[in-house]
């Protein structure tokens, strides 16, 4: 079954499958990279602010 | 001027009838403009959809007061859930405030044997399936155990949970006991009260915030202008960028409600910065408890330094070493690879990267993303 875990162990680097020895060095590749992660929550945190705005607009209108 | 309008929600269930015409006769009275099924809504013309009409009711109104006894009510086998969950659950994306009253036996039920219940067989659930049950798999499960009150719908357990796992906060309600709404709606204009006073300071934050970003936009478009001439000293912007990488936790989320902690890692204790030169990295500097050699090949894929650099520009990648009980954080800007040193709690070994590998590398990238853009942002203008 595939991990989606890559290993490297004597300098050759391979699908990590079964027991790992101590020294292996493990890697995974990222769904996201941080730049993405960093968009997503600017656009999360605009829309945030945004709501607030319109709250605090319909809250305080008079009618 | 405007009045207060109160969206009264509940399934059609004998017991909470007097319960809904107190509160929409009381809440008239008080000068609000209260919205239910059998007074005010509907009934529609016939081509009219009841279920969209009562969401946009909900999305018209200003509080949501839900009532819950033992039934469950319409359950809609296209959405999976109720009518009345369905009203709860826009009036909750559209950030509305919930009011929830349940019947205090229920109530007392659930936090006292049944939601434990819920929480272990989710978690048995996530254990052996790596996802969470579905709604229908924990409705079954209810059923089936004969601890569990058969009087009371299954479906209530299951919206109960889910209406604390959105931390809204569940009122008592006996049946026959009138609710005093005056001194209900006092509090809330308490709560109020206190909160509108800080508009303006909210309002400040919300644009000092805008202009935090629009200043990060700028710095985006300035930054690929620049050729940065050289170091003044390159370990010392290295313990600069150690000192402000923090440990944390790393959650594992099932869905956007759910998340349990699977692990911690330390804060940042070594940075090393490498520079591609012919075949190979040679070390620039380094930080904090850092061992790595002077000189790497490019053709050692034992180094996650060179495994990052292979990867390709602006690339960036987490690696984990159980001998040395350490995360690995690497990316590449150009012809350099920086790579931050997080320790790993003394519980994690292979399997458990294998198993969590999301959970620590979202934990770890998107710790404080605009810190890592920074960054990236001044080795891409290296002049190398």
């Amino acid at each position: 079954m595939s991990t989606g875990v890559f290993v490297s162990k004597n300098g050759k680097v391979t699908e990590a499958v079964g027991t790992q020895p101590k020294e292996a060095l493990l890697f995974a590749p990222s769904k996201k990279t941080s730049s993405q992660i960093l968009r997503e929550q600017r656009t999360a945190m605009k829309r945030n602010n945004q709501r607030i705005k319109d709250r605090f607009n319909e809250a305080t209108k008079r009618v | 001027m405007a009045r207060t309008k109160v969206f009264i929600s509940s399934v059609n269930e004998d017991g909470l009838k007097p319960l809904r015409r107190a509160a929409y006769r009381e809440l008239s009275s008080l000068g609000h403009e209260p919205l239910m099924w059998e007074e005010n809504l509907g009934p529609w013309p016939s081509n009219a959809d009841p279920i969209r009409k009562c969401l946009e009711a909900v999305e018209e109104c200003d509080i949501y007061l839900l009532f819950l006894g033992s039934k469950a009510g319409t359950y809609v086998a296209a959405s999976g859930i109720t009518i009345t969950h369905l009203e709860f659950i826009k009036a909750h994306e559209q950030g509305k405030l919930i009011l929830v009253f349940a019947d205090t036996e229920i109530k007392s039920l659930f936090f006292g044997g049944i939601k434990p219940y819920i929480d272990q067989l989710i978690d048995q659930h996530i254990h052996d399936q790596e996802q969470s049950p579905s709604p229908l798999h924990i409705m079954d499960s209810l059923k089936a155990n004969h601890t569990i009150p058969p009087n009371i719908d299954p479906y209530v357990w299951y919206f109960l949970y889910d209406i604390t796992l959105r931390k809204i906060y569940i009122d008592d309600i006996s049946l026959g006991v009138p609710i005093d709404w005056k001194a209900y709606f006092s509090d809330l204009l308490r709560r109020g009260s206190l909160l509108i006073p800080l508009e303006q300071s909210i309002a400040q934050n919300s644009s000092r915030l805008e202009q935090f970003d629009e200043a990060v936009e700028l710095l985006y478009h300035l930054f690929p202008q620049l050729r940065i001439a050289g170091w003044q000293q390159p370990e010392e912007l290295l313990e600069t960028i150690q000192s402000r990488m923090t440990g944390g936790r790393i959650e594992h989320s099932y869905g956007p409600y759910v998340a349990e902690t699977v692990g911690f890692y330390g804060d940042c204790s070594a940075a090393t910065l490498y520079i591609q030169e012919e075949d190979r990295l040679r070390l620039l500097a380094k930080a904090g408890h850092a061992a790595g050699a002077d000189m790497y090949r490019l053709d050692d894929r034992s180094s996650y330094n060179v495994l990052t650099y292979l990867m390709g520009d602006h690339e960036e990648q987490l690696f984990f070493k159980a001998s040395k009980n350490m995360f690995y954080y690497c990316m590449r800007m150009g012809r350099l690879v920086l790579t931050l040193h997080f320790p790993a709690a003394p519980d994690w070994d292979y399997k458990k990267f294998i198993h969590y590998k999301e959970a620590a590398n979202d934990a770890i990238i998107s710790k404080n993303p605009l810190m890592i853009e920074f960054i990236k942002l001044i080795l891409g203008g290296m002049q190398l």
